[in-house]
């Protein structure tokens, strides 16, 4: 009777022994593997570098030079526009490909810089306000493009569709939630059934962003987009 | 004082040439009586060098016959007083770094209209250069590097730029200085960032 009771003892004894060395085999091999995963991002990294660098030099030879002919050959102001829009597209592009992470602030700041730039080349006008309380939260790259390329559109729909000389954009915030408004002076759409490939795309975007937007008519003309994200939702910190 | 911004001669040095025509008619509508040469790579500007040294100059990076950054390091030698500005189409460009730190006074957006284009050119040969948010940025990552050494005005100009602010709200906190003259101030460091510690000021 005894001697069943001892070699249980020893037994379960030996199994504990096995499952402890076993345990830290296996936490070595873990770190390890931890360790060589940050060496293999690392060289991805390195490679990405690389790879992102040829991209922007292909970009710079080929579709930049050719978009710039377009511009300083054209004398069609909307052509030129377009030919500016599509270089703006690419900027943005290259800078988010080279991860260049950016701030609500920082991210506000080149779309006012760029629009500002735009109106005045189409011989219009941008007035541009900004809460001062506006915090100055991370924002994913991927969620500062598509701010980017919302209101690039909306104000390619005032110009383009609506006819429109000023835009004014007023940027708020309220209950975690960021409020930009952007109005013209044009000649406004349906605001009903805002139709075309544009639209659909700033709809996209607004989604992907978790927020909402609409169109409304606006006093005593033109039309008003209305754009409300979530910006617990930008916060959240990328990985570096 | 006027003799410093008086300009008589410019080159621009672009190998595109519908780009070089628009960069040479910004440089007539800033200064139309100035005498404008152009070039369309290294080589050729290099004639013009020998001949005569400009007030000012547009130099492209992206050369046929390679990197614009040379043309300007040998100009600002030989020339310190002259305005060397880089027609970019990325404003974070490595090149468009490595062409403040070799001297280049400012740049100017290649695809911006030319009386915009005409407008900065006065500006940064006024030593009131452009900075745009991602170049602010990618300067304050190297002054966090520690290779980029600031005054704390600079510093906090730079951080303020970085996060959106416009130039023109960027306060000095010597209100006798323009924020442009700080943001000339930091190219300044830039470029001599290669010089020995002891040359800083």
């Amino acid at each position: 009777m005894n001697a069943v009771v001892l070699s249980l003892l020893f037994l379960f004894l030996a199994t504990a022994a096995l499952w402890h060395r076993e345990r830290l085999r296996a936490n070595a091999l873990l770190r390890d593997l931890r360790a060589h995963q940050s060496t293999l991002e690392q060289q991805l990294e390195g490679v990405r570098a690389e790879e992102r660098e040829r991209i922007h030099a292909d970009l710079h030879d080929d579709i930049s030079a050719k978009l710039l002919s377009l511009i300083h050959s054209s004398r069609d102001p909307h052509q030129v526009d377009a030919a500016q829009s599509i270089l703006q597209d690419l900027r943005d592009i290259v800078s988010h490909a080279r991860g260049a992470p950016g701030t609500l602030l920082e991210v506000l700041g080149a779309i006012r810089t760029e629009s500002t730039q735009r109106m005045h080349t189409l011989g219009g006008q941008l007035l541009w306000t900004q809460a001062p309380t506006l915090p100055d939260s991370d924002l994913a790259p991927g969620h500062a493009l598509h701010l980017h390329r919302i209101v690039r559109e909306a104000i390619s729909n005032a110009v383009v569709h609506g006819a429109a000389n000023a835009i004014s954009i007023a940027v708020d915030h309220a209950d975690y939630r960021l409020h930009l408004s952007i109005r013209d002076d044009g000649h406004g759409i349906d605001t009903h059934s805002p139709q075309g490939r544009g639209t659909r795309n700033m709809r996209a975007r607004t989604a992907t962003l978790g927020g909402s937007i609409e169109w409304k008519a606006s006093t005593p003309s033109g039309t008003e987009v209305q754009l409300s994200l979530p910006l617990a939702l930008e916060s959240a910190r990328i990985p570096s | 004082m006027t003799s410093a911004t008086t300009v008589g001669t410019v080159l621009v040095v672009e190998d595109l040439a519908p780009t070089r025509d628009w960069l040479g008619r910004a440089v007539h509508h800033a200064y139309p009586h100035a005498h404008c040469q152009f070039a369309d790579c290294l080589q050729s500007a290099r004639v013009h060098l020998l001949e005569q040294l400009p007030d000012l100059a547009l130099i492209d990076l992206r050369l046929p016959d390679g990197d614009g950054a040379h043309l300007i390091q040998t100009l600002r030698a030989a020339k310190p007083t002259a305005t060397l500005i880089v027609p970019t189409v990325f404003d974070d460009d490595v090149q468009l770094l490595a062409a403040l730190k070799a001297g280049a006074s400012g740049y100017v957006f290649k695809d911006h209209t030319v009386t915009s284009i005409a407008d900065e050119l006065q500006r940064i040969r006024a030593g009131k250069p452009p900075l745009s948010v991602p170049l602010a940025r990618r300067l304050q990552r190297l002054h966090a590097a520690g290779s980029l050494a600031l005054t704390p005005a600079e510093a906090s100009l730079l951080r303020a730029r970085a996060r959106g602010t416009p130039v023109h709200e960027l306060q000095a906190p010597d209100s006798t200085q323009a924020p442009e003259h700080l943001i000339a101030a930091v190219y300044a460091r830039l470029c001599n960032q290669t010089l020995p510690v002891s040359n800083a000021v």
